[in-house]
């Protein structure tokens, strides 16, 4: 227990303080009222000084050296001999947790810094005048700047990018793939009422549900191509069984098959328990002929990738904003050299001149990167880009801003966070501004 | 019309008259000023050359802690940003943001001095 002040003799406040600047400033403010000061710098030197000078109140800093202020007074609550000193504790850290703990390991006082010269001799006084009154637990020195509360709320109207499936290939599961996801290919943007989807891998599902949770509506359903990744989740896309949805898939025929035929004949009894005839919804499959879609003030037109089949890339235009779908593309076709050498005119640039017109200037590029180099080599004319390919197409496309998807299955998140920094050494090597980053499943991008 | 300043104030004198209230006070925390700042800035660097980010941010906050005294928004900003990188563990970043705080501290310095002559 400390001493009682001797007659005429002011209290001895200690002061637990690193910075010279602060204990200069604090013991000064108390001596200028009387009060006796004695400083320590650090924390073992603050216990020790605890036991030896026996202070009447303690300001003890927080973040110091050998020993942080946290510990100090745990250990000083612990010892008879000091477990009842008033403390005072000063920092800087005004986060609730912190607070908390302090507050159940008994302390009379807070300051949170920076603090004025009139907060210390109130809280000292405070703290002498009652030195048993600890701060009770529900009470925090944090308070709430006095003003309006300000609660916004998501716009309705806002017009948003969902990425359901970023996968290509094969849905994949599992611990390693659980930051980027599983689920095949889907992306869908929505605006009020209007709700447009790309592609129908297994994240279809997810947007699926979604989608019904709104009521019956008209969806629009945009497909680049028919290989599996892309259609598979088709049949389990739950507003085609609820009466009152209209749905308009949207696509090109493919050699030989209508495009009606495509996306159905994955449904005969076969393969799947529902079938064309299932279906509750009102369902509409067009071909698009390369004719550019209006759907409202929506509008979405296509042009062709380098992937085998019959496959699109696709532009929504809205309210002056836009974004492209390009989850399938080989850029530069067997070229495995430095991206910094191709150029608008190179003869491997030449043939996709149409899509690199129709992707320039995009505020968001949804664009695979499927392969490292050396993984390439072995898959020329699968239809994939490699991360060099793909960022020199992002150099003569200039998006604002480019989402990477169409993960291949064999890449976890361990090995995907290294692809992107890779991906971006290269891009700010070829000197583009781009900002890339990697698509998730569950992603939304505001547009 | 007054000429656009190219950097902000580096130390505010009325705002450090009215924190301190106390000349005695103010001539102190400015005598120690060069060689406190000098080792808190030398322990940043030594931290973040070993790149041992918890070491930098301690250092970093006391920094900060210290610069808080002065009235030093531009200096105790840096610090607090330097803080925050040492917390992301962001090489490049703490480099930059320790250089710019050494920057914003020697102007303060500068600024303190001739304070200090006018007292």
């Amino acid at each position: 227990m400390p001493k009682s002040p001797a007659r005429n003799l002011k209290p001895l406040i200690l002061v637990a303080e690193d910075v010279r600047a602060l204990s200069l400033r604090i013991t000064h403010v108390l001596e200028s009222k009387g009060y006796r000061t004695a400083v320590a710098e650090d924390g073992e030197a603050c216990l020790a000084k605890a036991q030896e000078l026996s202070p009447h109140a303690l300001f003890l800093d927080l973040m110091m050296p050998r020993l942080n202020g946290m510990e100090v007074l745990k250990r000083l609550r612990s010892n008879p001999a000091t477990q009842s000193l008033p403390v005072i504790v000063c920092t800087a850290k005004g986060f609730v947790t912190d607070i908390r703990e302090l507050i159940d390991l008994g302390v009379n006082e807070i300051v949170i810094k920076p603090f004025e010269n009139s907060t210390i001799l109130e809280k000292v006084e405070a703290c002498l005048q009652d030195p048993h009154q600890l701060l009770p637990p529900a009470r925090s020195a944090i308070r709430p700047v006095p003003s309006e509360v300000y609660s916004p709320s998501l716009d309705p109207s806002r017009a948003k990018v969902t990425l359901w499936g970023t996968r290509g290939s094969i849905p994949v599961s599992g611990p390693r793939y659980a930051r980027h996801g599983g689920n095949t290919t889907c992306a869908s943007y929505s605006c009020g009422e209007h709700h447009i989807l790309f592609d129908a891998g297994s994240g279809i599902r997810e947007a699926g549900i979604a989608a019904l949770q709104n009521g019956p509506r008209h969806l629009h359903l945009f497909m680049t191509h028919a290989h599996w990744d892309h259609v598979q989740g088709f049949p389990f896309f739950a507003p085609l069984y609820v009466p009152g949805f209209e749905i308009t898939v949207y696509g090109e025929d493919g050699f030989g098959q209508t495009f009606e035929h495509l996306m159905t004949s994955q449904m005969d009894r076969d393969h799947f328990p529902a079938e064309r005839r299932d279906f509750r919804a009102k369902v509409h499959f067009q071909v698009l002929r390369g004719e550019p879609v209006s759907i409202g003030s929506i509008k979405v037109s296509q042009t062709a990738t380098n992937h085998p089949g019959v496959t699109q890339a696709y532009k929504l235009k809205h309210r002056g904003k836009t974004f492209a779908f390009v989850p399938d593309n080989e850029f530069l076709q067997g070229y495995l050299g430095d991206p910094k050498h191709i150029q608008p005119e190179s003869d491997l640039v030449v043939p996709q001149q149409p899509l690199i017109e129709f992707l320039q200037g995009v505020d968001v590029l949804i664009h695979e990167a499927q392969y490292l180099a050396s993984e390439y080599q072995g898959k020329i004319g699968w239809g994939h880009s490699t991360i060099a390919n793909a960022c020199a197409l992002v150099r003569l496309t200039a998006p604002k801003k480019w989402i990477v998807v169409h993960h291949d299955p064999g890449h976890d998140d361990a090995f995907l966070d290294e692809k992107l920094q890779l991906t971006r050494q290269i891009l700010r090597g070829l000197g583009s501004t781009a900002q890339v980053v990697h698509g998730y499943d569950g992603m939304t991008e505001n547009l | 019309m007054a000429e656009p300043q190219a950097f902000p104030q580096a130390f505010d004198p009325e705002q450090f008259q009215n924190l301190l209230e106390d000349e005695e006070l103010m001539r102190r925390l400015l005598e120690i000023f060069g060689e406190d700042s000098a080792k808190l800035l030398q322990r940043c660097t030594e931290s973040l050359n070993r790149e041992d980010y918890t070491a930098l941010h301690e250092a970093a906050h006391a920094l900060a802690g210290m610069l808080s005294n002065y009235a030093a928004l531009p200096a105790y900003e840096a610090s607090r940003k330097l803080m925050l990188h040492a917390l992301s563990r962001e090489l490049h970043l703490c480099r930059l943001t320790l250089a710019e705080t050494c920057l914003e501290v020697n102007r303060l310095a500068v600024a303190l001095a001739a304070f200090l002559r006018q007292l």
